[in-house]
Parts: structure tokens; sequence; C-alpha cells
């Protein structure tokens, strides 16, 4: 197969691995939010979610960034990821499994990729929704926090698995009383994911 | 006179060579598995092969659930035991066999569709495909797509993988890390097992006092549970028997000479049945090693014969012993071969073995008894009082012969008896009853089930054709012909991954047509993306899975293939647009169940057969109808044993059957000794056949105790028809006058 089969593998192996990022998102989402001006990220602990997002996706060989609006919700059993601009897709992971609804439609499983990437993602879920900071740690190597010159922290997150390392790359998480930012990737990959968190508004 | 010694040394090279030979092949070709002990149908010789293959692809996979412990934990434990299976060159884990089918679909992305796809660009639906790509682009499992912006935009990769993997286990659920994989190699092989046991067993001395368990599935461990319990009682009842045998011998003989003749004529006649079996077939079934610790009974029963011409006042010279031995031992060797050849007719190999085994360790042990213990045994055996004391028994018990009014009320008790318990007695054929599982394994794996959701079925349909391509056109319209539910039900298809070359022309022409040609250029200006030659360049290729392989196969110029499914299901009828299509459901378990029963009823027929074959061999050696009544203790041991056996609480079964073909060849061995027993050594005649009864009994008695059933089965069958055979063998010398029986003809 040769050269043909390394886009291919290597898809499958950010596919595959990317999810922990994934499901990292809420745990992160849910970390700070204690005393001011900027807590130590790993202060808090939240049981819930609710926040607004707005996603970046910067890809190599794209003209212009995927550019996309939505909310994200988690409690222990659960994360909706609810993209509502440009397309209205809600995705619900749970620990068993994915399944996908398109505007408002019926929720489908996800098989695209195969049952091994919606488990991955379910395995990862299934851990993290435990609200731990530990079982992110088990993912990933942790970097203590530094603050920045707008004084908002910033936690550096390294895979512990190597090659999802070299697929995604590091994970930059940025806020002071809510995690506000996000940063997947960058060197690996040459593509680069950025995530935005406001507060939810209702209605939203 | 004195003997030549010519003969002995040429056994005891034969036996050195055997020894050899059997111990440079044994290693990985001892076979535990209970299919092999089956028919290879030779009704449908398709049929049988694709039910090989099944059981093979079942019987490779295996899986492990790990639970306990943190997260973190967990995820290392799965790498180190993925590590060390890996190491062992025997595990591949499913995530390597998935990025292999992954690259092959790659390569094949426009070459192929779903079904689903399919229709939907049939039906004119392209946009529907380039609009769900596009929803992929900007959802959350799409991070790691960068790569295919220029080769697969449209995603047609992750499509075809939704479809041809949409049924594979949940990876992991639950709190627990699953891993799972196949291997490669016969999961019957000890060497397999031995490793993967290693693996495992170093595994949890690492993690089990961290508070990780470790729940197993697959056939692998069943098999390695067997062979390790199969291996255990093989010791046991061959060091029990060897106890029994060197205290017997001491008691009757004041010899350890003789036991160590005893065994050397054992050793001897094993390792050459052993050898022959490891020759023709290249491999040896556990059964016939079981049978061969059974037969121990009946070969040390040669040197004892031999051994008991040695006692009385007058034992006389090692040729005139040998010659007093030489035409019964020949008779009972030449019968009981016979006995034993009528099992080759079977189409089971694993049956074949048995007999091989049994005919060549019987002959071994016969050679050996006439030209090598004669030489080696020296006379040095005295009239122990054990040897007396049986003597006296033997006097009451089997000196007589009986009135002939005796010899037909126990026929017809036995013809009662036999007719009773085929009319009412239990009979086992069913495949699930004959092995039970290890309650621990079951436990594992009925856990593995609860966390995946994946119940492992046997059921599959099988597709032929006349060509490869035939067959493949016939899956394709066995596939489009299934209601939807039952689509579901088919687990894997190798036309979804290899569909037909007609399938690919008529795929890539909707692709074309249908989605590229109008969708393709506005969807990468959707998207942003430069170019839109993402399709256009060269036809690549990639491997094909091994996967495909393992569901196709050919057997005797027709192909065929194999469609795992969760659950039978309906099959419609084909029609004449697929005449030459030919499907058919099949249920292993089902089909095996039949078997057994079929075989049971053909292996109770062979054991007439073998009567009847022993019956024409007395015939032809003495030369008149008088020579039959050496059959009728024999006779009527088989035809009393099954009932006595069912009234045990044991059911009738094939390895019953397969029993007594033991009890005919030593039940007809037993009234050749005793038609023998008119001479001045008539009396130590008798004490040779209550020791040879007894060490049968006690050595093929011993696997009653078995955990395998078939082995209980087969056991309890020969000590029971072995007894009867033995005080049922006065009825040999029927019509002879009490205490002179010379006139039978020897």
């Amino acid at each position: 197969m040769g050269d043909a089969a390394r886009p291919a593998r290597k898809a499958v192996a950010m596919a595959r691995l990317s999810v922990f990022a994934i499901a990292a998102l809420p745990l992160l989402a849910a970390l700070p939010v204690m005393a001011a001006p900027c807590p130590s990220p790993k202060d808090i602990q939240v049981a819930e979610v609710n926040r607004a997002f707005v996603q970046e996706r910067h890809i190599k060989g794209l003209s212009k960034p995927l550019v996309s609006r939505g909310e994200l919700q988690a409690d222990a059993e659960r994360i909706i990821w609810h993209m509502k601009d440009p397309f209205d897709v809600k995705t619900v992971i749970t620990s068993d499994g994915i399944t996908e609804s398109v505007s408002g439609g019926p929720a489908q499983p996800v098989g695209a990729g195969a049952g091994e990437l919606g488990a991955s993602v379910a395995r990862s879920a299934a851990a993290l929704m435990r609200g731990q900071w530990d079982e992110l740690s088990s993912l990933f190597n942790v970097s203590s926090p530094s603050t920045l010159e707008s004084g908002e922290w910033e936690v550096l997150l390294t895979p512990l698995n190597e090659r999802m390392q070299q697929a995604v790359g590091d994970i930059e998480v940025t806020g002071c009383a809510d995690v506000e930012r996000i940063e997947i990737g960058g060197e690996g990959s040459g593509d680069r994911h950025v995530i935005t968190f406001a507060n939810a508004e209702p209605g939203q | 006179m004195t003997l030549p010694r010519w003969p002995a040394l040429l056994i005891a090279a034969g036996v050195l060579a055997a020894l050899f030979f059997s111990a440079s092949r044994i290693a990985g070709s001892v076979d535990t598995d209970i299919m092999s002990l089956l028919p290879a149908d030779t009704h449908d010789g398709v049929l049988a092969a694709a039910v090989k293959r099944a059981n093979e692809a079942a019987s490779n996979r295996v899986s492990f659930a790990i639970e306990g412990g943190s997260v973190e934990a967990r995820q290392a434990a799965r790498e180190e035991l993925a590590g060390a299976l890996s190491a062992t060159g025997w595990f591949r884990a499913d995530d390597e066999e998935g990025e292999a089918v992954w690259a092959y679909l790659f390569a094949n992305r426009a070459s192929f569709l779903c079904e689903r796809d399919r229709a939907l660009l049939e039906a004119g639906e392209g946009a529907a495909i380039a609009a769900d790509a596009l929803r992929q682009w900007y959802g959350p499992s799409s991070l790691g797509f960068g790569g295919l912006v220029a080769r697969d935009p449209l995603l047609l990769t992750n499509r075809l993988a939704g479809c041809v993997l949409s049924v594979a286990p949940r990876a992991a659920t639950g709190g627990a890390e699953i891993l799972s994989g196949r291997i490669r190699g016969s999961v019957y092989r000890l060497d397999v097992q031995d490793d993967v046991a290693r693996a495992v067993k170093s595994w949890r001395e690492t993690w089990a006092p961290r508070g990780l368990t470790l729940a197993r599935g697959g056939a692998l461990f069943h098999a390695a549970h067997g062979a390790a319990q199969a291996r255990f009682e093989v010791s046991l009842i061959g060091s029990v028997t060897l106890a029994a045998l060197l205290l017997l011998y001491w008691l009757m003989f004041r010899s350890f000479r003789a036991p160590v003749l005893a065994l050397t004529m054992v050793a001897s006649a094993l390792v050459t049945g052993l050898a022959v079996t490891l020759l023709v077939f290249g491999s040896v079934h556990v059964m016939a090693l079981v049978f061969g610790a059974a037969l121990i009974g009946m070969i040390v029963d040669y040197t004892t014969y031999y051994l008991v011409t040695g006692l009385g006042d007058r034992p006389g010279t090692r040729a005139e012993r040998r010659r007093r031995l030489l035409r019964p031992l020949t008779v009972g060797m030449a019968t009981s071969v016979g006995a034993f050849a009528a099992l080759l007719v079977f189409p089971v190999p694993a049956f074949q073995q048995v007999a091989l085994f049994g005919m060549a360790g019987l002959a071994m042990a016969w050679a050996g008894t006439i030209w090598l213990v004669p030489l080696i045994e020296g006379g040095s055996v005295v009239t122990g009082p054990g040897a007396a004391r049986i003597a006296v028994i033997a006097d009451k018990g089997l000196a007589r012969a009986p009135h002939p009014a005796w010899g037909a009320v126990l026929a017809a008790m036995a013809l009662l008896a036999a007719f009773a318990g085929w009319r009412y007695g239990a009979v086992l054929d069913d495949v699930r009853g004959l092995q039970k599982p290890s309650p621990i394994l079951a436990a594992e794996e009925a856990r593995l089930r609860e966390l995946t959701g994946f119940a492992p079925s046997t059921a599959f349909l099988l597709v032929r054709g006349d060509t490869a391509e035939a067959a493949i056109r016939n899956e394709e319209a066995l596939i489009g012909r299934l209601a939807e539910d039952d689509r579901k039900a088919i687990l894997l298809a190798a036309s979804r991954i290899d569909p037909s070359a007609q399938r690919r022309a008529h795929d890539e022409a909707l692709i074309r047509t249908h989605l590229l040609g109008p969708h393709l250029r506005a969807f990468i200006a959707t998207l942003g993306a430069g170019d839109a030659g993402a399709y256009s360049g060269a036809r690549e290729t990639a491997e094909m899975p091994a996967l495909v392989q393992s569901l196709r196969g050919e057997t005797g110029g027709t192909f065929w293939s194999i469609l795992p499914v969760s659950a039978p299901i309906a099959l419609p009828v084909a029609t004449a647009e697929d005449a030459r299509a030919s499907w058919s459901m099949v249920e292993p378990v089902a089909l095996y169940t039949g078997l057994f029963g079929d075989y049971r009823r053909l292996a109770t027929l062979a054991v007439a057969g073998a009567l009847l074959a022993t019956a024409l061999l007395l015939v032809l050696i003495e030369r008149r109808v008088g020579a039959l009544r050496a059959l009728i203790p024999a006779l009527i041991a088989v035809l009393a044993t099954p009932p006595l056996v069912m009234a045990l609480g044991i059911p009738f079964s094939f390895f019953s059957a397969m029993g007594l073909f033991l009890v005919v060849g030593a039940g007809v061995d037993y009234a050749i000794f005793q038609r023998e027993a008119a001479d001045a050594n008539s009396r130590w005649t008798r004490v040779g056949i209550v020791l040879a009864a007894l060490m049968t009994c006690i050595s093929v008695g011993l696997l009653g105790f078995s955990s395998v059933l078939p082995v209980r089965s087969f056991g309890v069958t020969v000590a029971v028809g072995i007894f009867l055979s033995l005080v049922l063998s006065p009825l040999a010398r029927l019509g002879g006058p009490a205490g002179s029986n010379r006139g039978a003809g020897w």
C-alpha cells in the first residue's frame, strides 16, 4: 500500500486518539470556578457543565478555518456536544457508545470509523466523566498551572500515549474562573483546533 | 532348544526408533479439540470445510476485560497485557487488524459502496452523502481528519468502515478495559496455550495485587483447561495403574523383574502406538492418548499371560512356555486387532487414530511377549501369595463349564436388558452436554458478554458458487434479497469488503455519476479545499485483509463463503435470476448433535461388525464353527453393559459405543484363554485371566472419575464390560466337561 496508506493510517490513529482530547473537554471546562481573581484550576470539582462554545478548526489544506458554534453539556453519565451552527448536530457520548442526531432527528448510532472510534470515545468519556482530576492525569501529563501576563492560568496537557502525541500534539488550556480557551494540536498534524467557551445563554 | 535372538533385537531396535520418532514429533502435536472427534462429513465436503473454517475463526478469537483499580491502572495494564501477548508471537490485537482493514478500504474508497449508500446513489441522492460529510468535518469526531482533505474529503472511507465493522463489539465499557484479538495458530496447540497462559499469569502476578481483575474469553482458554485436565488425568491414571501393577505383580510372582518387564512392554507398546499414529496422521488426539492409558490394561495382559506360564510346579523351559502361549495369544491379538480395525471405517480422524494406536500397540505387545519377554524374564518368577489366592478364587468361580441352559438364560437376560436400555435408557448426543466448561471460565465469559454486549454465535450462512466470482455474486444476491432486519444479523460478509467485479463496476459508476461528478467540486469549494482531484489519481492498491480470506474457501472445485450471523435467519428462496445461487443456514451445534447421534448409531453397528469380524477370524483360524463359543461371553457382555452403565446414571453416547470395542477385544481374549485352560497349567491360566481383567478394570475404571463425560463414559463402559466378560468367560467352554476343556479345539 505504501504511501497511499499513510494518510489513512494517520487519520485512523488521529481519529482514534483524538477522542481522548474531546473527552477531556468537559472536565477542563468544569475545572475552575473558585476564588477570584484566578483560582488554581485543580481546586474545583464541578458535577455538571453547561457551556457555549465556538470552535475553529484550522486544517492543513483548507483555505479557511471551519467555524462552528454550539453548546457543551456534561454530567457524570454523558457528554453532549451540540453543534448548532452551521449545522444542527447533537452528538451524545456515553459509556455505551455514541449517537448522533441531525436537525432534531432520531438519534442514530455512530458507525463511521467503525465501532472502534465510538468505543474509544466512550472509553475515555466513561473515565473522565467521573469528574476526577486523577482520571485526566491518566491520559495526559498535566503541567503545573502557569500564570499568564493577563493573570489567567494556563495548563499544558501532553498526551501520555506516544502516538497520540505525534498525531494530535499538546493541548493548551487557559482560563481564569472558568476554562476559556482550549487549543489542540499544532506540531504533530499541522492542524490546529481552538475552542473558546462562554457561559451558556438560555435559549442559545 | 534355544530361542533365536535376532527377532528380539529387531523388536528392541523398532521400539527405540519409535521412541526417538515420538519424542521428536510429540511437541505441539496433541490435539485437544473435541470437535476433532467429529467426522469430516463425507456427504458434503463443502459443508464440512465451512464448519471447520467457522470453528477456526470463532475459536481463534480471544478477549479480555480488565476491571478494578483506577482508569490509569487499567489502561497501563491493558497496554502491558497487549504487549506481553503480542510478544508471544501468537496474538494479533484487533487494533492492528482494524488498521489493515482501514488501509484496504481507503485504497478502495471510490470503488465500492455500502448497501445503504448504494441505495442512496441509485436514488440519485448523492447530495445526502456530501451533506453528511460536511457535517462530519465540523463535528467533534473529525479532529484527526486533516490528512483526508486531499485524499478523501467526502470521507468515503469512514462510511465504508461504518458498514463493514458496524457490529464490532464495544472496545470498552462500564469502567472496564477490553482487549480483543486473534490467535495466529491453532488454539489447541499446547505450546500456544502455554505461551499465552504464561503471559496471562505474569500479568496477574503484576496487577492482581493492585486490585485489578481479568476476565478471559475464547476457546483457547477452554482448550488449555481441557488439556491441563487431560494431562492430569492421563498422568493420574497412568501412575495409579503402574502402582497397582507393581503391587499386584509382586504379590503374584514375587519378582521385581516381572513388573519391570511388564512396564517395559507397556512402554514399548504405547510408544509404538504413538509413533505409528504420529507417522500416519502427523498429530495425535488427546482421546487417543487417554485410550492409550486405557490400553495399558490390555497390553499388560500379554506379559501376564506369559508370566503365568512360569507358575506352578512344572513350568517348563522358555521355549516350551512360549510355545504354549503362541497360539492363544496370536489368536487373541488377531481378533483384537480385527475388532479395532473396524474403527478404521469411521471418517473421524481421532477414532482412526485410536484404532491405529490400539492395533500397533497390541501388535507390538504381542511381538514383544513372544520374542522379547522370554529372553529377558529368564525364569525368575515364582508362585506368590497373590497367585495362590487368586488361583483358589478362580478355581471356584471360573473353572467349571456351565450347563448350556445357563448360557441361554444369560443371553436372554442380556437381550432383555439391551432392549430395555434401547427403549428406556438415556442417550446423549448434544455436543453441549458432552463437554462441561470450567465454571471459572464460564463466569469470566459471562462477565465479558455483560460488559461488551457481544454474544458470539456459531451460526453462519454458507454460500456456494462454481467459481470464486460466482460465489461472491451469490453472496451479494443473498444479502440483497434479505429483509433489513435479517441483513443486520449478518456480522461479517466478505463481499462487503471485496465485492464482485460486476458490483465493483456498478458502484464505481454510481460514485462517479451520482456523487463525484455532480457534487465533489461544489463540496470542496464549500469546505475550502483547493483541489477536486482527490479521487482521480492512479488506482490505489492495498493488501486484502486477512479477514476476507478467513471467510472464503474452495473445496473440490466449489467456491464458498461463510457469513457469521448473530442469530439464525430465514433465507429467501432462490429465484430464476439467481438460479445457480446456493445458500443455506448452518447451525454447527445442531449439526454436531445430529452427527453425534448418527455416529452413536453407526458405532453401535460397528461393534456388531467387530463381533462379526472376530467371529470370522475365529472360524478361519479354527476352521470349525465350534470356535464361535469363544464369542459368547463378549457378546453377552456387549449386550448387557450399556443398560447397566445407563442404570449407573451415565447416558449412552458415541463414546460408550467406542468403549465396547475394548470389551470385544479383551472379552474374546479371556474366552480364548479359558478354552485353552485344559492342561496341567490350567489353573494358572485362569489366574492370568483374572489378573488381566483386574488390571484392565483398575486402569480403565479410573477413567470413570474423569471430569470429561466422553472419557468417563468410555471408562465405565469398559470396566463394566470387562468385568462381565471375566465372570462370563466360563461360557466359552459351554458343552465341554467341567475342568477339562481341551475338546474346544486349541
